[in-house]
């Protein structure tokens, strides 16, 4: 008698697909190398003086200019 | 000139992001903790102003401009240091000359202007700030860099803001012109000889007219006779092709000596600088009033500068950048010779203008005459090289 192979395409590809699903999850949960606003070189500096709204709140004031130079 | 707003001071934008500067680590020139969100710590050790130390910061990758540079007197400010040394008997960064020092640094020392002053911000004298939100500009800008130091004297006659008078002819609006005579070489301290003011005669790389117009020295008879010197005489262009120009009688420093407003004036002086190899062709010169007293830097502590007479004249050369091929000088009406306004005498400095312009200073706050008789004549010693006799 011979043994009978028993073949479930069905249930194969659903295997590869949840495998595929796993993988790609675990993916997502690694540390990124780079955030969104990585584009720059130090965003912790940028992210500020690059917002011209958050600048008008926060920056310095100016102290008094005398007058130009020579007089 | 309006100081930048606040925010816009410290403003930086995409272009600047996308340019070579912009993709350098900002604490590779301005250190702090970027790593911070708040704006104190983020600013622990922040260095505002990197170039102030140009050699660490800014020399790495621009050697050969800074190493020049540190002997530019944009730099150096050693014009103020000498003029003040030849006028004192001593330097003011000699030992025991601390607080003179200090009181120099405070008021003099803005003008003085790092890599950065010209070519990112503006000058700390009109309140600094990023000038093209932190872009990096190789030609430093005419209204924003140059003429917000060289305000009141080069820039307004420069560009023609003083009533009745004309704008210099290599001034035109909105373009870059400073460079077209001042190098950048000249600028950054030339072959990176140690100068000791703007007229050093080793300032090989300082504009001269002849430069660009020596095909006109034989162009017509006064020039003939003034340039190449046919009548025995020479002058520098400005005798007969500038216009008047500002003449100080006040000081920031203060003292009480010359406190006086400015005022509009041309003068032809005797040249004083007769060993200055670059200078020393010219018989006649344009002269400026400086505005310097015996007694200038008493709030210093230097009650009277006892080289004062001895030294250096207070009617000094210029070269008034409001240049005209057509002046009071050199326009006379139809059927008049030119010696009916080049040799108009009112335009040479006599023993009297010097306590007419001196008697000028009158001082607003105490109702007084700022100059007494002893000053009037102390003034008129240190210029007997300039003034013209009768």
């Amino acid at each position: 008698m011979t043994p009978s192979v028993c073949i479930r395409p069905l249930e194969t590809i659903y295997l590869y697909l949840g495998i595929l699903i796993l993988l790609s999850l675990t993916a997502c949960e690694q540390p990124q190398d780079s955030d969104e606003s990585a584009e720059y070189p130090d965003a912790g500096c940028v992210n500020c003086h690059m917002d011209k709204d958050l600048l008008k709140e926060i920056a310095d004031p100016i102290e008094a200019v005398t007058s130009s130079g020579e007089g | 000139m309006a100081p930048l707003e606040p925010w816009k001071r410290v403003y930086i934008n995409d272009d600047f992001m996308d340019s070579i500067h912009g993709n350098i680590d900002c604490i590779w020139c301005h250190e702090g903790n970027e790593k911070s969100n708040d704006k104190t710590t983020a600013h622990d050790g922040l260095v505002s102003a990197p170039s102030e130390d140009s050699a660490y910061y800014c020399g790495v990758c621009h050697g050969d401009e800074d190493g020049a540079h540190v002997n530019s007197l944009h730099r150096t400010q050693e014009g103020y240091f000498e003029r003040f040394s030849l006028r004192a008997g001593y330097d003011l960064r000699d030992a025991g000359q601390e607080h003179k020092l200090e009181e120099f640094q405070a008021e003099c020392g803005q003008c003085h202007a790092t890599c950065g002053q010209c070519h990112v911000t503006r000058p700390v004298a009109v309140g600094t700030g990023l000038n093209w939100a932190h872009e990096f500009n190789k030609t430093p800008d005419l209204q924003t860099n140059c003429t917000a130091c060289h305000g009141s004297r080069i820039g307004e006659e420069y560009k023609g803001e003083h009533e009745g008078l004309k704008a210099d002819v290599h001034y035109i609006p909105g373009a870059k012109r400073c460079e077209f005579c001042h190098s950048g070489q000249e600028m950054h301290g030339g072959d990176g000889t140690y100068l000791t003011y703007r007229y050093d005669e080793q300032n090989s790389s300082a504009p001269k007219c002849e430069t660009c117009h020596s095909s006109i020295k034989e162009s017509n008879d006064y020039h003939r006779q003034h340039w190449s010197g046919d009548a025995g005489v020479t002058l520098s262009c400005q005798v007969c092709h500038s216009q008047a120009y500002k003449n100080c009688n006040g000081c920031h420093v203060g003292g009480s000596g010359i406190t006086g407003s400015s005022y509009l004036s041309f003068e032809i002086g005797r040249n004083y600088l007769e060993t200055n190899v670059r200078y020393q062709d010219y018989d006649y010169i344009t002269v400026r009033h400086i505005p310097i007293a015996p007694n200038t830097f008493e709030p210093w502590g230097e009650d009277d500068l006892k080289y004062f007479e001895s030294s250096e004249p207070t009617w000094k050369l210029t070269f008034p950048h409001n240049i005209q091929r057509w002046t009071p000088q050199t326009e006379v009406a139809e059927g008049q010779t030119c010696g009916k306004s080049c040799h108009d005498s009112s335009y040479y400095l006599r023993l009297d203008d010097i306590e007419n312009y001196e008697n000028a200073n009158f001082n607003e706050e105490t109702g007084e005459s700022g100059y007494g008789y002893d000053e009037i004549e102390r003034e008129r010693t240190a210029n007997k090289d300039v003034i013209i006799p009768y």
